[in-house]
């Protein structure tokens, strides 16, 4: 339990700072790296080289299930219910078609916003331990994930990129 | 910024010899065809007229995205803005392509006047061809200025640095320069106008070429919405020519004239324009299929229903809407040259067959369907022309503009941020 | 010039959430009064029945489906800053989106009432949904009526989640900066965002995908809404232009309604420095191009009703332009189609009062458009001994302010409990803060 929390995080004030001691840690090894900051940045995000997003496939596959639920429904249910409404026949697809569309639309919406929160591991009761308020207003915050025998090491690599403060992780998880 | 100018003059396109010989053939081997089809007029002319609109409109679509592009201040892809203004040397041939079509307006229009006379001199065929021409006159010299201006930038900032031997073109394109400070101005003003006049008048020339051209060949049919999606159609069209003139001037030129993130926006675009385009097509069928009046659903059903017009239509679908959509959904297809130029190809298939399906129903009633050898022989011959005046353009401009495209800048910025985060 | 930081971008929206004067809370007051008398008007409705409308044979639809439309295009605006401006990479909507998106969803919620409102019985408005039930009847798929619910219901959801998603990153600001219940709330909004690159990756994916989807939508809501009108073969309403028509139409309204409200809250608070000038300009323009838009429609329905040759269709032109609505339809076809060209004068368009004024003439033209196109239509249908007249009653008129007091309700709290303005993606606009840039501060 203790290890997974571990690590120490370092704030800092400039964007370039923050990139370069990403830089030097990947160089030294350490790769367990997480970033915080107020605004995403493409860069940051070259930096740490992870992968791209899944949320798109929770996208697709919502879009997917609405059509299919929005045929289903149309159709089904007006077979099941058989009345014939302005001379249109029972199973009329002009219509049907608006139907699924929304549905499609309404389905990849509310997946593609699951698949976010999955992703992001959100909702989160409370925040992490490497999390401080600054790092939502103008810090940026980098937590390196390392045992206890490596902070030295982690500490003065921090400083020599410009971090302000450095902190170990679960220290002041302050709201 | 400076090399990069001067590597495009030096890299212009030498048009390969080959190439003006086959696409001379081409028109050539049209010109026979069209002329031996004295023997069955109403083909010919039919081919004729499809392919007009069609060569005709791709032009201008193109020269309408140069227009957007400048009015919205776009900066993504000014070697793309160039490659669509290119596409204006066709416009004054089109022109003087739709001159023979007085000829044939009368065999057009006759037998819809004939069977619904209500309409009257509103729809005397001289009548139509003088409003068709007046506005086609106006599209042409509007869209002529608007790249005249962009144009003019260009060249006079290669004869300042003597970068391309003198030329009468380049001459009389720069005549009067008053050096790059004066002529920046005065030609980022006349772009902005024009691009606004371009854009106005293209919106009512092009709804009336519809309603005119088109519409008018069934007696009793309209639809409030065919003009707004005729040309919504052509500048689809437009993008997609454009999509494949990129393609292949990335060929000759090389990925840094139209770089793998120009290609994706501009096939962003092609997919916005496809969902855009369904939408027009739609909001006409499921208002006329409700509405269930026969007035309206015959036209409709003539061509969607029945066979053998159905094929077609479908096929417009197919090739226009359905297959671009799923291939671009994915993010890489749009970077890949060839995908692109496969999607504009289909693309621009499906719109000639568009065309087709929405002119022939109406004036061919015989049971045979008139597509073959005559067709093709036409359009080969407008691909030609087309062909030869495009080359034209890109033998004489470099693909990569002079100024970043704009009026004003587009881009603002928070009051006291200074300038846009590009660093880093 | 001073250049803005994170921590004053921070301050300065927040300020906005501070504790209001008592200019608020007149403000708030008077529009709970518009509100109530709004609530006791429907409420004489359900007692009494649709028949103290102005509602009679053969208008059976007048200010209650007016009412419906033009709140639902008021909320299209919103979708198009937000979404479509985002797809488009404009730069300048970061700063206004957030209130124009809010502006939706209020729209929305608005105009979610009146499907319920102009019910004969609205105690059983559950019908409209498909659900199993043992009547024997179904949800008639196949009834314009039933795809609005379909397509509003999404679109409020979709706007919804849209705004919620969006406001995620900022809640956690917030949250760090109150206190008591209020930061139990918003951290709960917040749901423990931590600005962590894996959480910014992935909103950033949702965010996109989530616009992609809201385009088409947007479309889509209110070209289901113009065939309400549309699949009738009333004449005037059945025609095809009426989905690009009515989607540029909300568009135009909606914007105008943006401007409208932007401009005394960027007076009041001080946000100059966030809501330039230019800001208000590139809506203008935006403004130009629906205008545009508007004004053909209005010339190839003309065009139309002539080249048809449809004898009621043209009587019902003819109507429109002298009849007894004649008021009404000129001042349409002047505020939507000519007042908007007025923009193409710089010195108008960046002139806040000029801006102001001409809003509110397009949201009145607007809604004399919705009111013009649907009560004339059926003031003369295709028998002239059916033809007749609709004369709004007091109830009617009071419905209609008591929606607009629901909407700025809605709006004047949420001035005061969310951040109008965007702060990530303000922050985002500003060039990040550099060692080499700074020197020493």
């Amino acid at each position: 339990m203790a290890d997974t929390v571990a690590g120490l995080v370092g704030s800092f004030r400039h964007v370039d700072s923050l990139l370069e001691a990403i830089e030097q840690l990947r160089a030294a090894g350490y790769r367990e790296l997480q970033a915080l900051s107020p605004v995403p940045h493409h860069a940051v995000d070259e930096a740490l080289e992870k992968p791209v997003s899944p949320v798109r496939y929770f996208t697709l596959a919502g879009c997917l299930l609405g059509c299919l639920t929005g045929f289903t429904l149309t159709i089904a249910t007006s077979l099941y219910y058989p009345l014939i409404t302005g001379g249109k026949p029972i199973v009329s697809i002009p219509p049907f078609l608006i139907i699924v569309f929304e549905l499609t639309i309404l389905f990849g919406g509310l997946l593609t916003l699951g698949g976010m929160l999955l992703n992001a591991r959100l909702p989160m009761v409370g925040v992490g331990p490497a999390y401080h308020p600054r790092f939502s207003e103008d810090q940026f915050g980098l937590w390196v994930r390392c045992a206890d025998k490596d902070y030295e090491t982690v500490t003065s690599l921090l400083k020599n990129a410009g971090a302000e403060e450095i902190l170990r992780a679960g220290q002041e998880t302050a709201l | 910024m400076e090399q990069e100018r001067e590597k495009s003059w030096a890299s212009l396109p030498q048009v390969s010899p080959r190439w003006r010989r086959n696409l001379g053939a081409l028109l050539g081997f049209g010109v026979i065809f069209f002329l031996a089809l004295r023997l069955d007029p109403l083909r010919g002319w039919q081919a004729y007229l499809i392919n007009f609109l069609f060569w005709g409109g791709m032009a201008q679509g193109a020269v309408v995205f140069a227009a957007i592009y400048h009015v919205v201040g776009g900066k993504w892809g000014p070697s793309v803005r160039r490659c669509g203004e290119g596409m204006v040397a066709f416009l004054p041939v089109s022109f003087a392509l739709f001159l023979p079509l007085y000829f044939t307006l009368d065999r057009f229009l006759a037998p819809a006047r004939d069977l619904n006379p209500a309409r009257g001199a509103w729809f005397d065929p001289r009548f139509i061809f003088v409003r068709g021409g007046l506005g086609l006159g106006l599209m042409t010299v509007l869209s002529l200025f608007l790249v005249y201006y962009s144009v003019r930038l260009e060249v006079g900032w290669a004869q300042e640095r003597k970068l391309r031997p003198r030329r009468w073109l380049y001459e009389w394109i720069t005549d009067g320069w008053q050096g790059e400070e004066v002529e920046s101005q005065r030609c980022q003003r006349g772009m902005d106008v024009l691009a606004a006049g371009v854009l106005l008048a293209y919106s009512v020339t092009y709804t009336f070429m519809a309603f005119d051209l088109i519409m008018s060949l069934d007696p009793f049919w309209y639809s409030s919405l065919f003009g707004g999606y005729y040309f919504i159609s052509t500048f689809y069209l437009g993008l997609a020519g454009l999509a494949v003139a990129c393609v292949l001037v990335q060929g000759r030129l090389g990925p840094s004239a139209v770089t793998p993130s120009q290609l994706s926006d501009l096939g962003r675009l092609l997919l916005g324009f496809d969902l855009t385009y369904v939408a027009m097509i739609w909001s006409q069928y499921v208002v006329i299929w409700y509405g269930n009046l026969p007035e309206e659903t015959q036209f409709i059903i003539l061509r969607v229903w029945t066979m053998p017009w159905a094929i077609f239509s479908w096929s417009v679908l197919a090739l226009s809407v359905f297959i671009p959509f799923v291939i671009f959904l994915s993010q890489q297809a749009k970077r890949v040259p060839k995908m692109v130029f496969a999607v504009g190809v289909l693309i621009a298939s499906g719109l000639w067959l568009e065309r087709y399906v929405l002119i022939v129903p109406s004036l061919w009633h015989s049971d045979s369907i008139p597509l073959g050898w005559v067709e093709i022989g036409v359009t080969a011959g407008f691909f030609g022309a087309f062909g030869l005046s495009y080359l034209f353009f890109l033998g004489r401009f470099p693909v990569v503009p002079f100024a970043p495209s704009g009026a004003q800048s587009a881009a603002l910025e928070i009051k006291g941020a200074g300038k846009s985060a590009v660093e880093a | 010039m001073s250049q803005l930081t994170y921590s004053q971008v921070d301050r300065d929206i927040i300020g906005v959430m501070q504790a209001p004067g008592w200019r608020y809370y007149a403000i708030l007051v008077a529009d709970l009064i518009v509100l109530a008398w709004g609530i006791y008007a429907w409420r004489y409705t359900v007692q009494r029945g649709l028949g103290v409308w102005g509602l009679t044979h053969p208008v059976m639809w007048a200010m209650d489906i007016t009412n419906f439309v033009f709140w639902v295009g008021i909320a299209h605006s919103g979708t198009l800053i937000s979404a479509i401006l985002f797809l488009f990479r404009v730069r300048w909507r970061a700063s206004i989106y957030r209130t124009a998106e809010a502006v939706t969803v209020f729209a929305l919620f608005t105009a979610g009432l009146f499907p319920i409102i102009h019910l004969g019985r609205p105690w059983v408005f559950h019908w409209l949904l498909p659900y199993p039930q043992f009547g024997g009847l179904w949800v008639n798929f196949r009834s314009p009526l039933v795809w609005d619910v379909f397509a509003v219901m999404t679109y409020m959801i979709i706007s919804v989640l849209f705004f919620f998603t969006g406001l995620v990153p900022d809640m956690a600001v917030v949250r760090n900066r109150s206190s008591g219940w209020r930061q139990k709330i918003y951290a709960f909004m917040a749901q423990g965002w931590q600005g962590t690159d894996r959480q910014w990756r992935h909103y950033k994916a949702a965010y996109v995908f989530l616009a992609a989807l809201a385009t088409p939508l947007v479309i889509s809501v209110h070209s289901v809404v113009s065939w309400d009108f549309a699949q009738t073969i009333v004449p005037g309403w059945h025609s095809t232009i009426f989905a690009p028509y009515f989607v540029a139409g909300a568009i135009h309204s909606g914007l105008a309604m943006v401007i409208m409200l932007l401009i005394p809250l960027r007076r009041t608070f001080r946000l100059d420095a966030y809501i330039t000038q230019e800001h208000l300009e590139n809506l203008a323009k935006l403004i130009i191009l629906t205008g545009l838009i508007v004004g053909y429609a209005y010339a190839v329905e003309t065009y139309i009703a002539w080249y048809s040759n449809n004898v009621p269709e043209w009587q019902r032109f003819t109507y429109q332009v002298t009849g007894e609505y004649a008021i009404p339809f000129w001042i349409m076809i002047l505020f939507n189609s000519l007042v908007p060209l007025l923009f193409f004068a710089k010195r108008i368009r960046t002139s806040t009062p000029w801006l102001f004024i001409i809003a509110i003439l397009i949201n009145i033209g607007m809604w004399m458009e919705r009111f013009v196109i649907i009560v004339t239509g059926l003031a003369h249908e295709y028998d002239p001994h059916s033809w007749g007249l609709f004369i709004p009653t007091w109830v009617d008129i009071s419905i209609t302010l008591g929606a607009f007091a629901w909407f700025f309700l809605w709006f004047l709290l949420f001035i005061k409990f969310l951040p109008v303005i965007s702060i990530a993606e303000v922050k985002e606009q500003l060039p990040p803060p550099m060692k080499g840039r700074d020197g020493d501060e």
